[in-house]
């Protein structure tokens, strides 16, 4: 039976919310009660009743949902499954079993000692696997082993047929393969609830990785420096960055803006064999940006968030005129096992195809050195990823419902605050720069103001959704592509949420 | 249980022909109807009709909202607003403020409906005031009742398969849905329904609790409002494949009618007090796509359909039965819906084949109905409010 959190309960207060501080945006929209469930059994129970009264359901893992589709529930109860945690023994079948409350460096953890595998995950540490993996799932490794859900091999689900009766699923490639699919990317709180991923195998986690980071000074910055290094950057990763021996090296370009004083670059990377005796191709990465007028550091902390914390262990060593820091993954992965501070935060996505123009470029400078009076503009910030790697193995996207394969940067413009007041000032300086900078040369001349799929980008991530987005009634395609998916996902969805019990802002709409 | 019980098949006497009732509609000019119209004349002055042409084949044109002053012989066009999907309207008994509910699948991007609030001014026209959201995933909602006290309107959302609860301030604006209720399909739901489909809800006396109909799962509900919120409290299962789609609640309170797509209306004791729907009590035979208006006093029924034409049942005030009242007339096509003024004086009818509100005059003592005229003309007609 799970345990109920009301309104009377002194844990309401801290249950209620989600980890962006935005929801619930007001009292009104919170959910009426929190649902803790700790097996699937008690998940069935209470979906059942949940569905026989009437209410609905929003299923909560790690509660790291960028938008309002869990906390804002007015009414409703969150049927919360951050209990369900945990990776099973081998020996059982399948040999790993990762509960959907499991977070991801606690996943990452228990893997390691107990099996040394690891999943190719995000690196926000407090990030629950429900959502993380049914939306996709991507990290430092994933340029090596590809999309955590490329992994999948079995789904445990909770469904509600017709006549809204709870259906305990095993979907696979053989068992309902269609609702399988959709588990592998479509993203959270769409189908049903997720009580079990199983993979029948994962790949080996890293023996050892090298970390290194480059800073600029936005104070030393001009437009013309700029420029280079963003093109620099994104061209690696759409040429060279594409050959298998550099899949193991995963680089984020965290263009923070002015405001904070300084940006930077952060590399994390091993051979694709897991080691780093060779560091041919990590120092010809890095003395891309010796013209830039920088050399490698052990990081600063105006690199990526998690990377460049990482700054109390391993041993420093130097390569060639950068000095970098080795040490073992699961030293590399524990600086990363943070969630960050609870704030208010809006998030938007893009993937590339290409690296950027100039005319990109350019358009990032003016907004990341825009002021806005009133507006402190610190805390902004676009993280550029690589990508590419093993996640374009172009036979994923038709097993998986993650459509993006062809891509080799992946953007997360983002801002964060404290004060509600500051709302309206974050939130159009984020729009303005998107829309900008999605309406220049390189953008579908059908579809300004988005990323919408050409020559040149992929669309956005399900696991960054951005409600701004449903402005365009093309908003699926820009998610799933057009290639079929969403209609595909739209079958799905009557098929086994006939009575649309799951459902949020950009749920899939059958 | 059983759902057989008091059948009452009507005999062909009680027919009038389709060729006289085309007739009285297309042929009797309106000087000839004046004086039944002069004497139906009562205290309604104002009539909105919502129209929806896109919505169905071969018509074509802007979906609003269309005020008419009904004063006289020929109803007078007064005004016309652009509304999106006004699937019903619903006066606030005030006669401050309608409610026009928008039979619309998204909203700024969202999946959901809307419900627009206008205000009336002293002439009846209409001036827009807000358009409220109903919750999400409340798609295409069909209907709104308000509480007997005017603080509370619950919408049935056809699309979304919910119940919406909206408190009403003294402004009249709708304030944000505060109770939701989801609901499901059933274990012998024909396959073609897709689930739930809330199609109608009325309060009962109290005001406290709700009852309503949904043909997708061929339920009755009994919803109760409950700190602030709504919650089931009844369900009651009708035939299987039934289809209900319209429910009427007798002034009395013992009493409430059903009309359903496999055609019939069927009457089922209520026992207000407790809130529970206590068992079936009268079935009449139909024709299809059936719709029924009931008049002020419950005394008598009105139902139309696309085969027998409208009909009057006069009400058991005992039993609640219905006895095929000896008035009846061929309908020319589908009524979209059915009224009866507030005094009771007059039956006032959409037709889709005269593309027309046809009015027809009441004979208060036996509820008979007079010959019937077309007062208004549009396209797509769909739902109507008369002040």
């Amino acid at each position: 039976m799970a345990i109920t959190v009301t309104r009377q309960d002194p844990r309401y207060g801290a249950l209620k919310k989600g980890h962006n501080a935005r929801w619930p945006a007001d009292d009104a929209d919170a959910a009426s009660r929190i649902l803790l469930c700790e097996s699937a059994p008690d998940a069935a129970e209470t979906l059942q009743k949940l569905v026989n009264a009437g209410m609905r359901p929003t299923v909560r893992s790690g509660g790291h949902c960028y938008e309002d589709f869990v906390a804002n529930n007015p009414g409703g109860a969150i049927l919360d499954v951050s209990l369900m945690a945990g990776a099973s023994a081998p020996g059982d079948r399948p040999p790993y079993r990762i509960g959907p409350g499991t977070q991801l460096w606690n996943g990452y953890l228990e893997l390691y000692k107990r099996y040394g595998v690891t999943l190719p995950g995000g690196t926000c540490g407090s990030v629950g696997a429900g959502g993380h993996i049914s939306g996709g799932g991507y990290g430092l490794l994933s340029r090596l082993h590809g999309l955590t859900c490329d992994w999948l091999t079995a789904v445990e689900i909770l469904t509600v047929d017709g006549k809204g009766q709870v259906v305990a699923r095993r979907v696979d490639a053989e068992h309902d393969p269609d609702l399988f699919r959709a588990c592998r990317g479509a993203g959270g709180g769409n189908f049903g609830v997720i009580t079990s991923f199983e993979f029948d195998k994962l790949p080996q986690a890293p023996e050892e990785v090298i970390d290194a980071n480059f800073s600029f000074a936005w104070a030393e910055m001009t437009e013309e420096r700029f420029v280079p290094i963003l093109i620099k950057f994104g061209e690696y990763w759409a040429s060279r960055g594409r050959d298998p021996e550099t899949w193991g090296m995963f680089s984020v370009l965290s263009l923070a803006h002015r405001a904070s004083g300084r940006f930077g670059i952060s590399v994390q990377f091993c051979n694709p064999d897991g080691t780093c005796g060779d560091l041919t191709v990590l120092n010809e990465y890095l003395d891309r940006f010796s013209d830039c007028g920088v050399v490698a550091t052990p990081g600063d902390g105006a690199g990526h968030e998690g990377l460049a914390a990482r700054q109390d262990a391993g041993q420093l060593e130097c390569v060639g005129v950068h000095t970098v820091r080795r040490r073992t993954w699961l030293d590399a992965t524990a600086g990363s096992g943070g969630g960050g501070a609870s704030m208010r935060g809006k998030y938007k996505s893009c993937y590339m195809k290409q690296g950027f123009t100039e005319a990109e470029a350019r358009c990032l400078y003016k907004h990341m050195t825009r002021t806005i009076p009133g507006t402190d503009l610190r805390g902004s910030t676009i993280g550029i990823d690589s990508y590419g790697g093993a996640i374009n193995r172009a036979e994923m996207a038709d097993k998986t419902a993650a459509a993006q394969r062809a891509s080799v940067l992946k953007l997360q413009p983002m801002t964060f605050w404290n004060d509600a007041k500051e709302d309206p000032g974050r939130l159009q300086w984020l729009r303005d720069l998107y829309t900008e900078l999605y309406s220049g040369p390189d953008a579908d001349p059908e579809h300004k103001g988005t990323p919408y799929w050409n020559a040149h980008y992929e669309g956005c991530y399900i696991n960054y959704p951005d409600i701004d987005m449903l402005a365009h009634d093309y908003w699926p395609e820009l998610y799933y592509g057009n290639k079929g998916l969403y209609p595909f996902l739209q079958g799905v969805k009557r098929k086994y949420d006939p009575n649309n019990i799951f459902h949020h802002a950009m749920s899939i709409r059958a | 249980m059983s759902e057989s019980r008091l059948e009452k098949p009507v005999t062909e006497s009680a027919l009038l022909s389709r060729r006289a009732f085309v007739q009285m509609m297309g042929f009797a000019p309106v000087a000839a109807r004046a004086g039944w119209a002069r004497a139906m004349t009562c205290s309604s002055r104002v009539a909105y009709v919502g129209t929806m042409p896109g919505t169905r084949a071969g018509l074509e044109g802007p979906h609003e909202i269309r005020v008419y002053d009904v004063a006289g012989e020929r109803w007078r066009l007064k005004q016309v607003v652009a509304s999106a999907a006004p699937a019903w309207l619903t006066a606030h008994f005030n006669r401050r403020f309608l409610y026009v509910v928008n039979e619309v699948s998204q909203h700024e991007g969202l999946p959901t409906g809307t419900v627009e609030t206008y205000a009336l001014d002293s002439d009846g026209k209409l001036r827009f005031m807000h358009r409220r959201a109903l919750s999400l995933s409340a798609t295409a909602p069909r209907h709104l009742t308000l509480s007997p006290d005017g603080r509370n309107a619950i919408v049935a959302v056809h699309g979304g398969g919910a119940y919406n609860l909206i408190p009403i301030g003294k402004d009249g604006r709708l304030g944000r849905v505060t109770g939701i209720v989801k609901e499901t399909g059933c274990d012998d739901c024909p396959e073609h329904r897709h689930g739930a489909h809330p199609q109608m809800a009325v309060f009962d006396a109290t005001g406290r609790r709700v009852l309503a109909v949904d043909k997708g799962n061929d339920r009755l509900t009994v919803l109760e409002l409950e700190d602030g919120g709504l919650a089931v409290r009844e369900r009651y299962a009708l035939n299987a494949g039934s289809g209900p789609q319209q429910i009427i609640l007798h002034p009395a309170g013992r009493w409430l009618y059903v009309a359903s797509l496999e055609g019939a209306v069927c009457g089922y004791a209520y026992d207000p007090a407790r809130g529970r729907i206590l068992g079936r009590v009268e079935r009449v035979e139909t024709g299809a796509q059936v719709t029924m208006a009931l008049d002020p006093s419950g005394g008598f029924l009105y139902t139309a359909d696309d085969e027998i034409g409208i009909r009057c049942w006069k009400v058991d005030g005992v039993s609640g039965n219905l006895a095929a009242a000896r008035t009846r007339c061929e309908s020319p096509g589908a009524i979209r819906a059915m009224t009866i003024e507030s005094g009771g004086t007059a039956l006032i009818a959409l037709s889709d084949a005269h593309q027309g509100v046809v009015k027809a005059p009441i004979d208060p003592g036996s509820g008979r109905l007079g010959q019937p005229v077309l007062v208004a003309s549009a396209p797509g007609l769909r739902s109507i409010a008369i002040l």
